[in-house]
Order: C-alpha cells, then structure tokens, then sequence
C-alpha cells in the first residue's frame, strides 16, 4: 500500500481545478470543446515529461536521491551554442515565474474566499486588513522557514489538502442539489 | 491628501524599507579563484587517504592565456582538503566553472568510494554536466598538461570530450550526472575515459569499465570505437577490414546500432545485434573496382561482425555491462526477481551479430 503522504503529492498536481472556486464566475460563455483538448494535451505532456525526463536522467533506480529531480534534470542539459551553457540559469528564471505566478493566483482565491465570508459590505478597510495579514505572516514565514522543517511542514499541508478537496466537491455537490431542489 | 502626495509617500516608505535589506556576501569576480578542473590522486607519504589538486585559471594578457595555478593538499575527503586549501590562496575559491574532474585510476582499483563523486553531485555549485575521465600517468598530470593549441586553461579537454572541437569515436565521454546514475542503476555499469598526459598534448582513445564497486577492464582504442558505436547513434569513424595484404578502410557516413534479448522459450537465450553501416571506401591495399563492392560488402561484414562479438564477450566475461542489456532487460520484464534473473543469464548468454554494410562507392578513384 502507497503512503498517504505520496497520495497526497501525487494528486497536487491535479488540484489546480480546486481554483475554479473563484474563477468560475469569470466563465461567462461556454468553453469550446476544442480548448479543451488542448488544455488537455499539454497537461498531458507536461506531466510525461516532468515525470519520464528526470528518470531517464538520473537513472530509475537513483533518481529518488535527489531532493528536486527536475531542476537537478535541467542541470544536466548542455547548451553548447546558446549565450549560457548550463540550462539551468535559463530554467531557474522560468521557475521561479511560474512559482510566483502560482503565489499570486493562490492569493487571489484566498483572498476572494476570505472576502466571500465577510457577512456585511466589504469595506476597503477590511480588505487592507486581510491583506496585511497575508503579507506579514509571509514575511515572518520566510524568516523562519528554515527552522520550520519546510518539508514536513508542506508534507502536512499536502495531505490535509487532500481531504479538505474531497469534502469540498461533495460538499459543493449536496449545496448545488439543495440549491436546486 | 491628494493623489499625489500620496503616491510620494507610499514611494518614500518602500525606498525606506529598502534600508533594511542586506546583502547577500556576494564577492565580485576579481575576488574570485575560478576552478577550471579537479584531480583526485591516491596520498604518496602521506598519512591521508587523498590527495586533492584544484587546477585555477588565472586570467591574463593577450598573449599567452592558458595561464593556471594548481594547488594539491591530502585529506581523508574531498571536503577535508578544500577547506584546508582554502587558506593557501587568496581568493574566494569558485567552483562554478569546474568542468572536468580526474580521478587516479589506484583510487579505483581497491574500490572508488562513494563519496568521491557524490561530493561533487551534492555541491550547489557544481555543474552536473561536468565531465569525469581517469588521469594516467597520474590525475595531477593532466591537470599540469598545456597543450600547445590550448587557449585557456583546461579548455582543450573541454572542447574534445565535449565534442565541440574533435569529433571521434575514440573518445566516449563521460558527465558526472551519467556516471553517477550508472552507479544506482542495475542493469548499467559505469566507464570512464582515460586520459594521458603527454608532453606536449594528450591522448583520449581508450576506455575504462567498472562494475558498482571497481575498475574490472581497460578496452584498447579499437574495442573503445567499437564500444561507442553502441553508445552513440550515427558515430563518424573508419573502420578497419581485415588485417593483411587485402585490408581495406571503410569511411563511416551513417552506423546504426540496434539489440534486441531473445530469452524467452529459448534453450540458448541470445542478444541479437544488429549493426548497419553505410560508408564508402577510403583506402585500399589493392586496387578496388566498382563491380567488386558485394565482394567487399561480404568480406566486411565478416570481419566486423566477429570484432564486435569480440569486444561483447570480453566485457561479459568481466561481467560489466556498459551499454546496458540489463537495463534493457528488466524493461521488458515485470517480476520481482528479473534482476536475479538477468544476473544469472548475463554470463552465460550468446550474442549473434549481424552486421548489414554497405558500401556506396570506393570514392572517387577506382
């Protein structure tokens, strides 16, 4: 039996539709079908290569030595013609977008969450407020975050995430139903 | 308040705040030693296990720009000795343009421990894709070698274990990643290029093959071109027919090399390969014709044929496994145990080679 810890990793990838929480209210026509296929295809891809490039890299057998196999992978790749040699710099400034890019996507639906159980009218006040607080438990989160046990701390969070989307789409499933019933 | 002093304000507060930042110990380059290769060498009289030489590019003038400084310290470990090295120079020792690490091949042969390359691998500061390679007569003697064509330090060996200059199949490289993963990996064994140093230039055209633990054989140049030609697709390289009075040379255009494991309902299970070379004939000890090219077709097939099986059987007779048929192996076989099973086929299995040449012409004389 797989661990509940590697589940919980596993299935993150996937969770990026828990986002359609907020983002949903946006869809005002329907998707074509053909978007979705696309979308469809370059998860797909992006997946295969994130998972199948660092194995056949590192080996099957080792790659699980290593702390972050695909930035680890990217160190590998050789640009002789290009300006930079190593791979690596050019990836590491993409990484470090699409993290920040996530950060701010991820802020947005918690904010809007938080802004959603606001029972009375949103004042600007308020909303300076929650956002304060974002921002100073970030600052104090990355002056700690060495002595927080990062890993362990992520590995915690993924796993709670994992039943909290499970309860939310069953849960939203029963509001929707009752909405219409 | 209006808009604009508002604005202002908020600009001055964040420029305040920029007060607080630190810096982040960065030292500019010309506070910098730049390592450019590593050797590891066994300690002679010396109560340390190893001695660590770093090779320094030190920049120059136009002139001469191949200019090093190489400084060696025993130790137990690698660490060990950088640390102490530390305090024989003057300068913040970088590690971010070390690009060939060189091993003595006594380190190897009572064993290579792990730690020799892992230290490498888990260093932020070193490349992956740095190469590793064994230094004959000793790893400081090719870090000591100046090549008369070499325009910065080390770069020669770059350029030809990188492929960026020569192109040959005498040369395998190696990068620490790969050699490293080879390690961990059942079913691949690990090889090393052998470098030595000559007076005045060097000589890569031979191989070195370890099992998990240690150096098990040393392929002549010939086996190594013919060991390459697994390793890499499409290798530009001549090959040699017969010996006598009626050898001829094939110039490689494309070779292409495929295997394939038959073992399943076989009383003898075998490994299938396939070679197929197209070429065309570069020199001759007779004189060749047109017509003939089916009869030197035959006579090479022949010959390679029977080289390659050669080079096959020596490496499983050491039981190393460098191009992989294990890994091969374990890819089409599901079960706990094929390992255990491919261990025991792996010496006693044949291998039948099939080698397809053909030859499109005998160039532009007959």
């Amino acid at each position: 039996m797989p661990k509940i810890s590697a589940v919980a990793v596993a299935s993150y990838i996937f969770s990026g539709y828990a986002n359609i929480i907020i983002f949903n209210r946006l869809f005002k026509v329907k998707i074509k079908r053909i978007n979705l296929l696309v979308i469809f295809e370059i998860s797909l891809l992006t997946l295969f290569t994130s998972v199948m490039i660092p194995i056949g890299m590192h080996g099957i057998d080792s790659v699980g030595e290593y702390m972050y196999p695909w930035i680890i992978m990217v160190d590998t790749i050789r640009l002789p013609y290009s300006p930079i040699e190593r791979a690596l710099f050019i990836f590491l400034m993409l990484y470090v977008n699409i993290s920040l890019i996530s950060v701010a996507v991820h802020w947005h639906v918690a904010f809007e969450l938080i802004k959603g159980t606001f029972s009375e009218k949103n004042t600007e006040k308020k909303n300076r407020l929650v956002l304060t607080l974002f921002f100073a438990f970030s600052i104090l989160a990355v002056i700690r975050i060495d002595y927080m046990h990062p890993e362990k701390l992520s590995m915690y969070w993924l796993v709670a995430r994992l039943f909290f989307e499970v309860l939310a789409v069953f849960g939203f499933f029963f509001f929707l139903r009752r909405r219409k019933a | 308040m209006n808009q604009n002093v508002k604005m202002l304000s908020g600009l001055l507060i964040v420029l305040l705040m920029a007060c607080f930042l630190s810096g982040c110990g960065f030292k500019d380059i010309d506070k910098r030693l730049f390592v450019v290769s590593v050797g590891i060498d066994p300690a002679k009289n010396n109560s340390k296990k190893f001695l660590v030489s770093l090779k320094f590019a030190l920049p120059t003038g136009e002139k001469i720009s191949n200019e090093f400084l190489i400084i060696s310290q025993e130790g137990d470990t690698i660490a060990e000795s950088v640390r102490i090295m530390k305090s024989k120079v003057d300068k913040e020792i970088d590690f971010s343009h070390a690009k060939l690490i060189v091993y003595n091949e006594e380190v190897m042969k009572a064993g290579l421990d792990p730690n020799l390359y892992y230290w490498f691998i888990r260093r932020l500061d070193f490349q992956e894709m740095s190469w590793v390679a064994i230094g004959k007569p000793s790893a400081l003697a090719v870090l000591k070698g100046k090549p008369k064509s070499e325009r910065l330090p080390s770069n020669a060996l770059f350029l030809a274990l990188g492929r960026d200059g020569t192109e040959t199949a005498y040369i395998i490289p190696e990068f620490l990643f790969d050699f490293k993963k080879r390690f961990g990996e059942k079913g691949l064994d690990p090889l090393l290029p052998i470098i030595f140093a000559k007076k005045d230039n060097f000589e890569i055209n031979s191989v070195a093959l370890l099992d998990k633990n240690k150096l098990k054989l040393k392929l002549q140049s010939k086996e190594t071109m013919i060991l390459n030609l697994f390793l890499t697709q499409n290798q530009k390289t001549a090959l040699k027919i017969n010996g006598g009075e009626d050898s001829f040379v094939i110039d490689t255009q494309a070779v292409k090399t495929k295997y394939k494991l038959i073992t399943e309902n076989q009383k003898q299970p075998y490994i299938k390969v396939d070679l197929s070379v197209d070429g065309r004939i570069e020199e001759a000890r007779f004189n060749v014709s047109n017509k003939d090219l089916d009869k030197y077709e035959k006579a090479a097939k022949g010959y390679v044929s029977k080289q390659v099986k050669a080079v096959l059987v020596k490496m499983q007779k050491e039981n190393v496994d460098p191009i992989g048929f294990g890994l091969r192996y374990r890819s089409r076989h599901m079960g706990n145990d094929d390992w255990k099973t491919w261990q025991q086929l792996y010496p006693t299995i044949k291998f039948k080679v099939n080698a397809d040449i053909n030859i499109s012409d005998t160039g532009l004389v007959e």
